[in-house]
């Protein structure tokens, strides 16, 4: 994978999460049973795990080992990302097959996780490029 | 507001809670038996890659047992009670468990 593509899939990914997240706060905040955003949002979700997934190699290969060398702390809260990432990632789909509370509890959760992992992302992200 | 398939959702809770409880559990495996990270960079095979695989397998499988096990409406209903309690103490240790680092 090329750097630009590597550069423009990497700004797709987190527009996809923020997207996540902006439309899964609507269902998981509001008393009324909101389906359609819920699926919607569970769907960005998938979305942006399934880019990230498709990034990650090629940040393995581009930007850890630099990431590594030059702010190990940095590269390992891009650690705790992944990992929480992956917690996210397990809620929604199950709140995707699951209804009613538990769909809600489930979501709230996937939220939770997705605000650490963005807050996290937005971090590594402006701390690496100053460095 | 009761769920249209109790069974279906509560065996959908117990494989999402499963699937974060694998990942976590592997990952702290990882932690104690991976080599330094130099190595695990050259590697070809991505070990996040692997982790988040299994940790599917296994939300799957006992999703698909919790399924096969769960018959009555109000044994669905308990283990529904039980994942609602469970979401946010998991969510939770996984993430601190996930902040140790080496």
């Amino acid at each position: 994978m090329s750097l630009l593509l590597f550069t423009v899939l990497g700004r797709l990914h987190g527009l996809l999460g923020v997207l996540a997240l902006a439309l899964l706060a609507h269902p998981v905040l509001s008393k009324r049973n909101l389906r359609l955003w819920e699926r919607g949002a569970i769907g960005l979700i998938a979305a942006a795990g399934l880019s990230g997934m498709v990034i990650y190699p090629a940040y393995r290969r581009l930007h850890k080992p630099d990431l590594l060398e030059r702010a190990p702390d940095v590269a390992l809260a891009f650690e705790w990302k992944e990992h929480v990432a992956a917690f996210a990632l397990c809620l929604a789909l199950g709140a995707a097959l699951a209804e009613g509370a538990l769909a809600k509890r489930l979501l709230a959760g996937a939220l939770a996780a997705g605000l650490l992992v963005a807050g996290l992302g937005v971090w590594v992200g402006s701390v690496s490029a100053a460095r | 507001m009761p769920a249209a398939d109790p069974r279906r959702s509560a065996a959908a809770g117990v494989g999402a809670l499963t699937g974060v409880v694998s990942y976590a559990v592997q990952r702290l495996v990882d932690l104690v038996t991976a080599p330094d990270v130099g190595p695990v960079l050259a590697q070809l095979t991505i070990p996040y890659f692997w982790r988040c695989a299994f940790a599917l397998l296994h939300a799957i499988l006992a999703g698909m047992l919790c399924y096969l096990a769960v018959r009555e409406p109000d044994e669905a209903a308990a283990v529904e009670r039980a994942v609602l309690g469970l979401v946010w103490p998991v969510l939770a240790l996984g993430v601190l468990a996930m902040g140790i680092w080496p």
